[in-house]
This record gives C-alpha cells, sequence and structure tokens, in this order.
C-alpha cells in the first residue's frame, strides 16, 4: 500500500482504532487463498466453464470456496484444471489448487476404472529424447498417429512401457497414489535429456517435480497444407506452459487462415475433458464441450488429445500426416 | 413447506435441497454477511433451491409457490450488495442462471437473453462482433441481466450510454401468479410504460425472465482526459463544464481516491470521449477545462476498475467495507460531499472515508462513498455509519441510493426516498403479489 495512504488514514484514525489496527497490519496480505476466494463476489465467474455448464451458483469459483470453508465434500470436485479463475482474478488465485489440497480421494474407485482400461503395449525404443504420449493420448487414439509422424519427420526420440500416466488423476483427486506415478517419471525420465508430452497437463506435471519437458509442437515442422481453422487454445497450454504464438505460427506456416473465436489465447474457453471432470461428471463435461464446439465456427485444430476429443476436432500431428 | 418439492417434482423442475447448494443460496454480497460467514454461519437458509431453464419453468416454480403461499426469494449472481435476496424465512431460492439464452440481432443493434445471462460473458461475445453493451457496471462479471434490471442498475459509461432503464427495450417476466408478462416489442411507444414497473423492483413484482437490450458499434476513435484540481469544488464546475460535449465517461476523484489510484494527493476528473468527433471534443475540452492536465490517469483507472480485491484482503483480517452511492442536484454536490464524508469519519472505528462522482447528468450527479472500519463491534459500527450517512445526505440535498438498490439495508429511508408514493407501491405490490411471495421484507 501506498505509504502516503497509510500515513493519511493514520492521521485521520481515532486512538482507539489506531491501537486495534497497530495488531493487524503486520497481517495485511496474509490470509487463507481460500477465505479471500470466498470473500470476492466472484469476479471470474463468466469464465468458469464448470458453473457456465451446471448453471448453479454452488459450484461457481467463490461459492465453492465458502462450501470448502464450511467443510462441504461434493462441490470441491466440481472443478476443472483450467485456470480460468486465476486469469482473472487480480489476486491470482487458482480456486482448483485451492480444493485439491482438501480432497480426500473421494471417488478413487471412478479413477482405478479408468486407469485400468489404459493398459496399453508400447514397443520400447531408444532415444536422446522420452516421448512421455500421457493417458489421454492413448485413450483418444493419437499415439500410433504421433509414432507415425515423429518418424516421418527423422527425430530421434525414445519410448518407455515403464509408466503410462503421469499421475495427474490421482493428484486431482487427492489421492495420495500420484506420488508414486510422479517419482516413477522422475526415475524414469532423468536417463534422457528432455521429456516430450503431445498433453499439456503432462508438460505441466512433469515441470513441476523439476524435469526439463516441452509440448510434442516444439519437435513438428510445418508443411504446406492450407484451408480455413478454428484454433482451439488449450487451457494449460496457453495458461500455464503460455504457447500461445507458437501453435498459430506453426499454423500459418502451413498456409492456414486462423479464425479466432470470442474466447482465445489466455482467455480461451476450456473443453470441459481436462483434469478429471469428465471421469467424475461425464454428462457436465459433454455440457462444456458442446458449448465450446458452438463458439469454434471451422474444422478444429488444438494440440490437446482431450481437446480433440471433446471439440471433435484433429491435432497437428493428425494435420501433418496428411501431407508427409 | 409441506407438499413443495413434491408438486416440483411432478411439474419437473430442477430443485435441490443438497446442503451445499441451500449454503450457496444463503445470502447476497453485503458486508455484514462476508463477516458472519468467516465465522462459519449463514445469514438466513432457503428450504429449497430451484433451477428453472424456461419462462415455463419460472412460471411453474410461482404457481406453485403461490398456491402454497412460501415465499420466493430471486437469485442471480448473489453480487447485490443491499440485503436483498437473503432467504430470512426459508422458503424457495430461485435461481435465473439456467435462463441463459442469446440471441443477437446485429441490424436492429439489439439483443434478447435469458436473465441468467453473466453480463461479461455477454459483453465478450459482443465485443467478438465488434460491438459492446456499453453498460459497465464494475460487477459485470459476476452479475447477471436480470440482475442489472432488477436493482436500477449503472455502468460506468453510464454518462454517456445512459443506465439501464435508457438501454432495455423489453422484457419478460413471470408475475407471482405464475402469469408470464410480455409486450409488443418497438423502439418505443406512447402510453404507459408498465415494464419500467420492473426496472429496480428488487423481486418484489415477479421475476424478471428476459430482457431485451440495445447494444452499440465498439469505437474505433477515443480520447482521454486527465486534470488535477486544488478543491472538489473546482474539480466539479470542470465536469459541469464538459457535460455538453457528451463524455462518454466521466468522474472526479476525491483527494484520498486521487491519492490511492495515481499517487496523487490533488482532486481529479477523468473522462472519455469515444466515436466520431472525439478528438474534435477531446481538442474543445481542453480548451474550457481549467484544471491542470495529467498524463495517464484514464489508463490507470482503466486497468483498475474491476480489481476489488482489496476487500478479500482487508475482508479476511476482519474489517468491515462498504460504499454508498447517493445522488444529488449539482448545486448541493460539494456541501453533500463533505457533510457524508464528515458523518462518516465520525463514527468511531472508521479507517478510511473517501468518495468519487461517478454518474453525471443535466441535473446532477451520483457520489459513490467508499469507508472501511475497524471497529471493535462490527453491526453496530456498520449501521451507524449507514444511519450517519444517509442522514448527512438526506439533509444537504441528496438522497438514499442511486444504483445499488433499496433491499433491506436502506428501507428505514423508504419513507423519505418515495414520499407519498410510497403507499401506491405498497398497494401495487398488494395487487400483484396477493399473498406478499416475493422477497419479502425487501423495499417494504
Amino acid at each position: 500500500m501506498n505509504p502516503k495512504l497509510i500515513m493519511r488514514i493514520l492521521s485521520q484514525t481515532d486512538l482507539k482504532t489506531k491501537l486495534r489496527l497497530a495488531k493487524v497490519i503486520p497481517k495485511l496480505g496474509s490470509g487463507d487463498e481460500i477465505v479471500k476466494c470466498m470473500l470476492c463476489p466472484n469476479m471470474c465467474l463468466y469464465s468458469c466453464p464448470v458453473f457456465d455448464a451446471e448453471r448453479r451458483l454452488t459450484v461457481s469459483p467463490s461459492v465453492k470456496s465458502r462450501i470448502a470453508y464450511f467443510g462441504g465434500e461434493e462441490a470441491i470436485y466440481h472443478c476443472l484444471p483450467c485456470d480460468a479463475c486465476r486469469e482473472n482474478c487480480k489476486m491470482e488465485i487458482s480456486v482448483n489448487d485451492c480444493l485439491r489440497k482438501l480432497r480426500s480421494g473421494k471417488y478413487a474407485d471412478k479413477i482405478d476404472r479408468w486407469m485400468r482400461k489404459l493398459s496399453k503395449r508400447i514397443e520400447e525404443r531408444d532415444g536422446k529424447i522420452l516421448y512421455f504420449p500421457g493417458c489421454r493420448t492413448f485413450e483418444f487414439g493419437l499415439f500410433e498417429k504421433t509414432v507415425e509422424c515423429l518418424e516421418k519427420l527423422g527425430v530421434d526420440f525414445a519410448l518407455t512401457s515403464e509408466i503410462v500416466c503421469c499421475g495427474m488423476p490421482y493428484y486431482e483427486i487427492g489421492d495420495k497414489r500420484y506420488m508414486e506415478h510422479f517419482s516413477k517419471l522422475k526415475k524414469v525420465a532423468s536417463d534422457y535429456e528432455k521429456v516430450i508430452s503431445s498433453c499439456p497437463h503432462c508438460v505441466s506435471i512433469v515441470r513441476e517435480i523439476g524435469i526439463n519437458s516441452d509440448h510434442l509442437l516444439t519437435l513438428l515442422k510445418p508443411s504446406r497444407i492450407g484451408g480455413t481453422i478454428s484454433y482451439h487454445d488449450p487451457c494449460l497450454m496457453a495458461r500455464k506452459l503460455g504457447l500461445i504464438e507458437e501453435p498459430r505460427n506453426f499454423l500459418k506456416a502451413c498456409g492456414f487462415e486462423i479464425v479466432e473465436p470470442a474466447f482465445s489465447k489466455r482467455q480461451t474457453a476450456c473443453c470441459g475433458y481436462g483434469g478429471i471432470y469428465r471421469l467424475l461428471y461425464p454428462e457436465n463435461a459433454e455440457k462444456i464441450a458442446e458449448k465450446r464446439r458452438k463458439e469454434l465456427d471451422f474444422e478444429v485444430v488444438t494440440a490437446c488429445p482431450a481437446c480433440k476429443a471433446a471439440l471433435r476436432g484433429k491435432d497437428f500431428v493428425e494435420l501433418l500426416l496428411e501431407v508427409i | 413447506m409441506s407438499g413443495v418439492l413434491e408438486e416440483l417434482e411432478s411439474a419437473g423442475v430442477a430443485f435441490s435441497t443438497d446442503y451445499e447448494d441451500i449454503i450457496a443460496h444463503c445470502k447476497d454480497f453485503n458486508p455484514l454477511h462476508q463477516l458472519k460467514l468467516l465465522k462459519k454461519l449463514t445469514p438466513a437458509l432457503p428450504e429449497v433451491v430451484v433451477f428453472p431453464k424456461s419462462v415455463e419453468e419460472v412460471s411453474k416454480v410461482l404457481k406453485i409457490a403461490n398456491s402454497l403461499r412460501i415465499p420466493v426469494y430471486v437469485f442471480g449472481g448473489a453480487s447485490g450488495v443491499i440485503d436483498s435476496a437473503t432467504p430470512y424465512e426459508g422458503g424457495i431460492a430461485l435461481s435465473t442462471l439456467g435462463l441463459e439464452w442469446i440471441e443477437i440481432e446485429e441490424e436492429n443493434r439489439i439483443l434478447t437473453c435469458g436473465a441468467g445471462v453473466v453480463g461479461g460473458r455477454l459483453e465478450k461475445i459482443l465485443n467478438h462482433r465488434g460491438f459492446s453493451l456499453r453498460h459497465i457496471p464494475q460487477s459485470l462479471y459476476c452479475s447477471t441481466v436480470g440482475g442489472w434490471v432488477a436493482t436500477a442498475s449503472s455502468g460506468q459509461f453510464s454518462t454517456g450510454y445512459g443506465n439501464i432503464e435508457d438501454l432495455i427495450v423489453s422484457l419478460k417476466a413471470v408475475m407471482p401468479n405464475g402469469e408470464i408478462l410480455e409486450e409488443r416489442k418497438t423502439p418505443r411507444r406512447a402510453g404507459v410504460d408498465l415494464k419500467r414497473l420492473f426496472v429496480g423492483s428488487e423481486g418484489l413484482f415477479g421475476v424478471i425472465v428476459e430482457v431485451m437490450m440495445k447494444f452499440f458499434e465498439l469505437p474505433k476513435e477515443s480520447v482521454k482526459l486527465s486534470f488535477e484540481y486544488e478543491s472538489i469544488e473546482s474539480a466539479l464546475e470542470d465536469a459541469k463544464r464538459l457535460l455538453p460535449l457528451k463524455p462518454a465517461l466521466m468522474r472526479v476523484f476525491d483527494d484520498e481516491e486521487t491519492l490511492r489510484y495515481f499517487d496523487s494527493e490533488a482532486f481529479s476528473l477523468i473522462a472519455i470521449f469515444e466515436g466520431e468527433g472525439a478528438k474534435e471534443k477531446g481538442k474543445i475540452a481542453r480548451s474550457i477545462l481549467r484544471g491542470k492536465e495529467v498524463e495517464g490517469y484514464v489508463d490507470i483507472w482503466l486497468e483498475k476498475r474491476f480489481d476489488v480485491s482489496d476487500i478479500s484482503k482487508i475482508g479476511v483480517l476482519g474489517f468491515v467495507f462498504d460504499t454508498i452511492e447517493v445522488s444529488c442536484f449539482w448545486s448541493s454536490a460539494a456541501k453533500l460531499y463533505r457533510a457524508v464524508i464528515d458523518a462518516i469519519r465520525s463514527v468511531e472505528g472508521t479507517v478510511t472515508a473517501s468518495a468519487h462522482a461517478s454518474h453525471f447528468y443535466e441535473t446532477g450527479l451520483c457520489f459513490y462513498f467508499t469507508f472501511a472500519g475497524f471497529p471493535a463491534n462490527a453491526e453496530e459500527y456498520y449501521s451507524e455509519v449507514w444511519r450517519r450517512a444517509i442522514m448527512a445526505s438526506l439533509e444537504n440535498g441528496g438522497n438514499t441510493t442511486h444504483h445499488h438498490g433499496i433491499g433491506r439495508l436502506r428501507r428505514a429511508w423508504l419513507g423519505e426516498e418515495f414520499g407519498s408514493f410510497l403507499p401506491l407501491l405498497k398497494e401495487l405490490k398488494f395487487i400483484i403479489d396477493r399473498n406478499n411471495i416475493m422477497n419479502r421484507g425487501v423495499l417494504q
């Protein structure tokens, strides 16, 4: 706070209040983020995809914080890792980051069932950089295509069958098993110069555990294709990885005209398939996806396997495979 | 509440009695409610929350409530500050958020939207097409279109484009007995403008379910002006001088707010001219204004205008923070400003009291006072600040509210505000809502 303003305030405040103030002034700026969020009038409401799908104040950012403060155990799971709230918060509070700490593994059985379906045979290979597809790359049929694309581009990459999922679903749901995934991933990744993934969430997690990591896009080379497309910014790609102009430059180099939707770049709108929301509340996730699809006027190109599936669009590797 | 849930069920309207949905609809954004939350207390609790998705479903809910005489409290974004939506008698909390349709008619420059559409989303969609509502309240990103009409709201660009009553073309509402009200859509008509009954009605006469609004082209040209002054009088004189040039936005800040926003201890004025002729108007403005021109205040204010994080930052420590907006004629402005500031500061516990003038008319303006206190007893302090501030306004040519509404917070001064129209309001309420189910205790 401006020192001149503090002096002015103190000069106009009565003595008893000054004495009370003396006790709290050192605490200015402190306070639990959940409480600060709860005391906000919901200034990020318009941007929250979960609220927009469910149309309930109960799952709006500030009210979820209120419910968490009151010990509620359901609304705290109605959240995506999109960070639209943080993007629109002057206090830079990520509601999902706050709520994650309060989740206790409820619904872990749903995650277990989903994880079991992911068992995938991977033909291991050696290389300097590790291509870590991420679970949704398998789920949405992008793995084989990506391998084919990287081979055609002559990229030297490794594959491992030791770990398929980064642990994000357990991490998001508050199940401690995420730590096993994190430590295994760290151990496996330490043998390589870098980890590359198709999934922005995986890249973000891998970076959080201290490993050099990049999105697959950084390895791809543009080829002339042409046409008009809508590019959808995956939330974490734009907001956490900061990859906003790079995909656009790539698409322009491929000869595409890009038509921007109303919500794009850092203000992108979530596709609904991020995090664990789709696994817990598939109907609501589908509502978010449907709303987002309506905002995109042309064929959708994106850079995340979950977004690709939600928006029925194409990934960069699928575009390239049509011409290389 | 006996029978309500069964009737809602058979009507096919979504509802919830889940504890978390109930807590989510326990209050509006009145500051005393915030202090209760910190103590893990709820100001009130509805017995059931209903989530209608269409006008017809709203009608069904009200028919049920009316036949069983169950109180109904209408919830949009719950960002109102006047203790209006709080369900003190339990009953039904009716959420308008499921009314979310948007239809844009570019040729006629009108849009029709459900009452539950959140303003910020609507504005972004319009911006993408090269348009703007130009109704930009500070709550834009958390309030709903229906809420704007129900509170008679004002936006930051009201000086140039008008308040919500100037921007709505038509509306659809559901009466307490479930009857749906709809008029022929037209740019203007003679005769009694009955839709105006719902502007500022705060849920008293039914539920606003759909609104038709004007919108504007995003201005291609704009000119920003910032000036400093030695006194509130000289700043207000220049504001009056500027009005005939029709600025889109104008604000006068007192010295404390100028310090807070711009790190200067003067009084200040900012203005934006926009659209065709803006540059010319800017030149004329510079030639007639008598203050000292300064650089960049408009941009600083534009950057900070939606930042309400101080509420959270000091609220978490137990401070009481609120705003009081009143309007007055030009002749009373400076006197009223001083009287209200002195009145707020006279209450023990006050830490800061400041003001800006935010909406201007040929006849007068709105003063928006901000106060924060760190008192020994929050409830007593809050009520005393409000009492002294409103009395100071009334005694110095002002009124009790400009755009936040009346709710329960200001009902003590209803007689002062409405004068001999007040019995008419009560009679209208009785005729329209025979069973008194709608927002009981508000505006009455």
